[in-house]
């Protein structure tokens, strides 16, 4: 029987605390339900046919204020005729009988009827292997990867990771290890029944018991004659979630139904045997049988999986209360702008949410914001103060143009890009680099189209030491690992998983994984001195389970022609770059979203699926869509950011929304990038590092990759450029980087050197005041505050030694968050 | 047995330590303050409680039948010079040149049928259970690296997992444990170099420090009020933590122990044996301390014992020390009651061939060897497994170096084989399949 207490095992203590808040908290008007709502059941009908058939149950609480709630779980359910159908604690119905009968639900003081009506219940059931067996399977968690799923299998007994290989499945259950697991004679007594309910010791625990709905699909199947799965049974292609979106507050519960549609066109309820999971478990959390509660502010997605197949469904959980969206008009009348938006779909979003902005950033936080993001450099005192004093209203516009065609422009973004496309000596070697280097430079000096960027990398053939490009092809040595970089480089799919079996949190499946290697498969490296790139005539890509060579096609694309004789990869570069691919565009719209923004719209950055939904899909597919009819110019969606509100707003919250670390209603703090940080301090100090076997007054974003030793670059997150994630470099704060920026020699002295700005300060004996604006210019590219002045000043004043007082409020203010963080 | 079991998300089901449970009845209490609850954790006893591990590795390969398993049946070009000596427990026999051990044995289990070996001079399979060849395929992480990712830091001033193998002469033998897929978060601290220095004042004094200090709190403008940047703050106050009086540090530095205490250790010498480790024996003392002010591994490279020749003389001289080193640390964790929560093994990469060759030395000998066990709360004065008449192959009971890694998962309270591990890009793997905690052991 449901209960309407959440949990079973609660304490004498807990009631009793209950009893007594309720005592405290029965006002009138809240003991009970307005009259004014009512239930509302669904589905109104319930027709179940076959004897595996099933529906969960779903109710509504419709009030005239507010969206409805789902009080299923606290509801009390009962059927008239329990001859015809039963329901359980979940509120799903399974039929016993052929006939006709009620569901009676019962919640406050208000109930509803709906209809039942059962057919194609037999004496003998045969359940399918694929559409039956396999789910119970699923569900019971056998193929999970910490149990039978496990690539060796468990107390040996191995079946399929999450069921994709139902062949391999069928033969282990009832073939291998002499068929022992199977007793046809004696059902109930294989092994495959006794030891998930415990009928013997069974390591994984009871799965189900002997009386479940699992236990009776098995039985039949066993009765029934094992029927195998068969290449035409019907497959699953789509999953439907209901409710699919849902507005709830804090603490409200929602239950989820499921319906799988089948290759066949028909549709069944799955809910029982469907896994489900929370997105954001900050926002949700959700139990395995598909019970939601609200837990927090903001937007969560319940993911479901059933055979192979995902799909979401949301959840919103507003901050404040939510505003109507404004009407903006979308007419010819105004103009338009990328930026504008931007902040259109950025306002919906928190309205829906019920956020409030922050102010607009001050000038010298915008001004030092934009050209650390864009240029990876602190602006110069000069440029402060002309910046500062500029009347014009156009001038953040000024500013923003002017930092695009900088050539520190380059030095930032090749940075960036080397990253993700592994240009490192140790895969390369020091030649390598320097061509690969010099092509990553030369296509973002020339703001080379992005599509064009990936068609150069992805034909490159020839000398890798004359041809930049073509060392794409040896940061990934073999077919598969050219698909797998490609894939998340370009388009955040990271099809990794499905090397060696299905994609367990997303639609792809090890079949397409070794097609998308095959077009790699002619790709020839000339051994010699492994410098040259070619292409040879023959050499395909096998399944490795099949041995049958991949014809190629790429990800959901249509399989390469038979004939096709010319270059594999020209047909994966025009798919690749088209706009039909939905991964392309978004996949670097989402990098230079998070490098601007903090946070990409899907996080991690290049983690696309469906499983992973971003966090304002209206306003991905916008950019996605804007920076495609740009012909790809990343210059241009830059600028659109940049110039955005939601860029220069405030970095710290107010009114409110500092809860909020994804819609963008306020800045987000970054810590400056290992290089960005240490030409920071070059700045602050006037004292450049040094880097062993680079000549002197390189900075260190100018490095062409990682060999420099640099203890402090490693320390603030340098990647190795090893892999192809942006996950390699980190931006962690973590103890050893505050020792280090506190108490490290090298810092140390640069900031107390003869040459640095705080001697050079002391020496021209400017008055303190102008010396404390020097060093607030220098390292936080602002004017101090009147009171900051004040104070500053008067360190200097009061100390014997002006130089060494100098020198401690430099330090202080190269170790403040301030300095720290780009905000 | 405090377990953690998989589920995907990083929730342990049933883990509740006491330390958890203490934080709980605090809150109950309405609200102690962590000074409040630190101070109880140390009047009850219970922050050296944590479940721990020092992993002793003996770099280049021990000697199994002149340590653990003397075969004194075997022709004499087997044999071996040395004889066996009777322990406290009736029926085992070890070397004589390990009496404080033998006096003991019933604090320790020896294993003598490990296999899963290769012929590599490498440190990595006796950190993680997987060797070179395989982790440079797999990237599986040491086990340091993963008890650092399940459980974090015991006590935040502390890293959870240390290395405290220095510098070698052959590289590999150095290896302190790579944190693999997991990612450099989880590398051991080394207590050396840069971060050493760092940790000591550099041309600063503690006054000119505290000026600074206050400076900058007086400075910082976003010092108030930003919710995002608070971990910053307790970062900055752990550094100032560490810079005025260091709890690491302090724990580094066997001088502050009792003498007496570091007397029975042996002090050893920190001066490299050839190419190898030096036979440091305040290197055990420090791995204790260490544990008892926070750290969850502790791993340590001792010695050389790749005796291509004069094995025997060279036995005669590094075996006792290690006998002084190894039965000291396990009597101290026995004496401070840690022994049901430290795990001690003790081993090298392989075996050693049975047959002498020309130069008084045996060679390499992946197919068999032996592990000392200690503390962890398993079941000890135990022999586990045997091998043939000349000790080249396992007689019975063959155990895998994985096998006595999910034995000490399982120490930690770690059920490895259904735990998944994330990997930086936040993909499951399960570290060990098929290898279950050894029976005898637990």
């Amino acid at each position: 029987m449901p209960s309407s207490i959440p949990s079973q095992n609660i304490g004498v203590c807990t009631v009793i605390l209950a009893a007594v808040s309720l005592l405290i908290s029965s006002s009138p008007a809240e003991a009970k339900p307005t009259s004014a709502s009512h239930l509302q059941v669904i589905p109104q009908k319930i027709v179940l046919r076959g004897p595996y058939s099933e529906t969960r149950v779903l109710v509504d609480q419709q009030s005239k204020a507010g969206s409805p709630v789902e009080v299923g779980a606290s509801s009390v359910m009962s059927i008239l005729n329990p001859k015809v159908a039963v329901v359980d604690d979940e509120g799903i119905v399974r039929p016993i009988g052929n006939g006709k009968t009620e569901l009676v639900v019962k919640y406050q003081g208000l109930d509803s009827k709906v209809p039942i009506a059962v057919s194609g219940v037999m004496k003998a059931n045969s359940p399918s292997f694929l559409t039956d067996v396999m789910p119970v399977l699923s569900k019971a968690g056998c193929n999970q990867g910490a149990c039978h799923g496990a690539a060796a299998g468990k107390g040996g007994f191995k079946l399929s990771l999450l069921g994709y290989d139902p062949d391999w499945d069928y033969d282990a259950i009832t073939r291998s290890s002499g068929a022992r697991r199977i007793a046809r004679a004696q059902p109930d007594n294989s092994l495959f029944l006794l030891k998930p309910t415990m009928g013997v010791v069974h390591r994984g625990g009871m799965r189900f018991k002997t009386d479940s709905a699992s236990y009776r699909i098995l039985r039949d199947w066993i009765v029934s004659g094992l029927s195998g799965p068969k290449s035409n049974d019907p497959h699953v292609v789509r999953l439907e979630v209901s409710p699919a979106v849902r507005s709830l507050k804090v603490g409200n519960a929602q239950r989820f139904a499921v319906k799988a549609v089948y290759s066949d066109g028909s549709q069944r309820n799955v809910t029982s045997e469907t896994l489900f999971s929370s997105s954001d478990e900050s926002v949700a959390t959700v139990s395995a049988d598909g019970d939601a509660k609200v837990v927090g502010q903001g937007e969560g997605a319940v993911l479901v999986r059933y055979q192979s197949v995902v799909s979401t469904a949301r959840l919103i959980s507003p901050y404040g209360p939510p505003k109507t969206a404004s009407k903006v008009s979308t007419g010819k009348k105004y103009e338009q702008t990328a930026q504008s938006s931007i902040d259109r779909l950025i306002q919906a979003k928190l309205d829906a949410l019920g956020l409030q902005t922050s102010g607009t950033s001050s000038d010298s936080d915008f001004m030092r914001r934009a050209s650390i993001d864009t240029i990876g450099l602190l602006p110069t005192p000069t440029e402060t103060r002309a910046f500062l004093a500029d009347h014009d209203p156009k001038k953040r516009e000024k500013w923003v143009n002017s930092l695009l065609v900088r050539s520190e422009f380059v030095d930032n973004w090749s940075m960036k890009w080397g990253d993700i496309l592994q240009s490192s000596r140790q895969k390369l070697s020091e030649k390598g680099v320097y061509t690969f280097n010099e092509w990553i430079r030369q296509s973002v000096d020339e703001n080379k189209p992005w599509d064009k960027f990936a068609q150069e990398l992805i034909l490159a053939q020839g000398d890798v030491y004359e041809y930049g490009p073509a060392n794409f092809y040896r940061t990934a040595p073999s077919p598969q690992e050219l698909a797998e970089t490609t894939s998340q480089v370009f388009m955040g799919v990271r099809i990794q998983c499905a090397k060696c079996h299905n994609h367990p949190y997303d639609k792809w499946t090890q079949n397409q994984y070794y097609q998308m290697a095959a077009f790699f498969a002619r790709v020839q490296v000339k051994r010699q001195n492994e410098s040259v790139i070619y292409l040879s005539n023959s050499g395909e890509v096998t399944h490795p389970k099949t041995q049958l060579a991949m014809i190629p096609a790429a990800l959901d694309a249509a399989p390469l022609a038979k004939d096709y004789h010319g270059d594999r990869r020209v047909v994966l570069a025009q798919w690749l770059t088209s706009p039909q691919n939905p991964f392309f565009a978004k996949s670097v719209v989402n990098r230079v979203w998070k490098h601007f923004m903090g946070r990409g719209l899907v996080e991690p950055v290049d983690d696309l699926r469906v499983t992973n939904p971003p966090s304002n899909s209206a306003l991905f597919d916008y950019l996605a869509e804007d920076l495609a009819a740009h012909h790809f110019d990343l210059k241009y969606l830059m600028r659109s950011i940049l110039l955005s509100h939601a860029y220069q707003r405030e970095a710290r919250s107010s009114n409110g929304n500092e809860r909020d670390s994804k819609y963008y209603s306020h800045f987000l703090f970054k810590r400056l990038s290992a290089e960005q940080l240490q030409d920071a301090l070059t700045a602050a100090t006037g004292v450049p590092e040094k880097f062993a076997g680079f000549p002197a007054g390189m900075r260190a974003e100018q490095l062409p990759d990682n060999s420099a030793p640099s203890y402090f670059l490693d320390l603030f997150g340098r990647p190795a450029r090893l892999s192809s994630c942006a996950c390699e470099r980190t931006d962690a704060p973590n103890i050893g980087q505050v020792l280090h920026l506190m108490n490290d020699s090298g810092i140390n002295t640069r900031i107390s050197a003869p040459a640095g700005r705080v001697a050079g300060l002391v020496k021209t004996k400017v008055p303190d005041n102008k010396m404390v604006e020097e060093l607030y210019l220098g390292a936080l590219s602002r004017y101090p505050s009147p009171e900051e002045s004040r104070r500053s000043a008067q360190v200097l004043a009061s100390a014997k030694n002006k130089e060494l007082a100098g020198e401690d409020l430099l330090w202080a203010l190269l170790n403040s968050k301030e300095f720290l963080f780009n905000h | 047995m405090l377990t953690i079991r998989g589920k995907a998300n990083n929730h342990y089901c049933d883990h509740l330590s006491r330390r958890e449970f203490l934080q709980i009845g605090g809150l109950a209490l309405g609200g102690l303050s962590l000074t409040d609850i630190l101070a109880a954790e140390a009047q009850s006893g219970i922050r050296s409680s944590h479940k721990a591990i020092i992993m002793v590795f003996l770099p280049g390969g021990p000697p199994h039948q002149d340590m653990f398993d003397l075969k004194m049946d075997a022709p004499s070009e087997i044999r071996g010079e040395f004889k066996p000596i009777k322990t406290n427990v009736p029926g085992i026999e070890i070397c004589e040149l390990m009496p404080r051990v033998a006096k003991m044995m019933d604090k320790f289990t020896i294993i003598r049928s490990l296999v899963g070996a290769r012929d590599e001079h490498d440190a990595t399979i006796c950190l993680g259970g997987y060797s070179a060849q395989e982790t440079r395929q797999n990237h599986a992480p040491c086990l340091g690296s993963v008890v650092s990712k399940l459980y974090g830091a015991v006590d935040k001033t502390v890293p959870p997992f240390v290395g405290l193998s220095v510098k070698m002469g052959h590289m590999e033998w150095a290896d302190s444990g790579n944190p693999g897929f997991l990612g450099m978060e989880y590398n051991p601290l080394k207590p050396e170099g840069p971060l050493m220095s760092d940790m000591t004042l550099n041309g600063v004094t503690l006054d000119r420090l505290s000026n600074r200090r206050q400076l900058l709190s007086s400075l910082d403008r976003f010092r108030k009020g930003v919710d995002e940047l608070k971990g910053m703050d307790a970062l900055n106050q752990r550094a100032f933590d560490l810079l005025t009086s260091s709890k690491l540090v302090n724990a580094l530095d066997v001088t502050k122990e009792d003498p007496k205490v570091r007397e029975r250790y042996g002090k050893g010498d920190n001066k490299n044996v050839d190419d190898g480790g030096p036979c440091w024996n305040d290197q055990f003392l420090a791995a204790r301390r260490l544990v008892e002010a926070g750290a969850r591994c502790v791993t340590l490279g001792y010695g050389r014992w790749d005796y291509h020749n004069d094995n025997f003389k060279q036995c005669k001289a590094y075996l006792p020390k290690l006998d002084q080193a190894v039965s000291a640390l396990v009597q101290d964790i026995h004496d401070r009651g840690m022994d049901k929560d430290v795990s001690v093994v003790v081993w090298g990469e392989f075996g050693r061939s049975p047959r002498i060759n020309k130069e008084a030395g045996r060679d390499h000998w992946p197919r068999v060897s032996c592990a000392l066990l200690a503390g962890g709360g398993m079941r000890t004065g135990q022999v586990i497994g045997s091998t043939n008449r000349f000790g080249e192959e396992p007689d019975d009971r063959p155990i895998d170096y994985k096998d006595v890694f999910a034995t000490l998962y399982h120490n930690m309270g770690i059920d490895i084989n259904s735990t998944p591990v994330m990997d930086e890009q936040v993909r499951p793997h399960f570290l060990l399949p098929g290898h279950d905690p050894i029976p005898e052991l637990i």
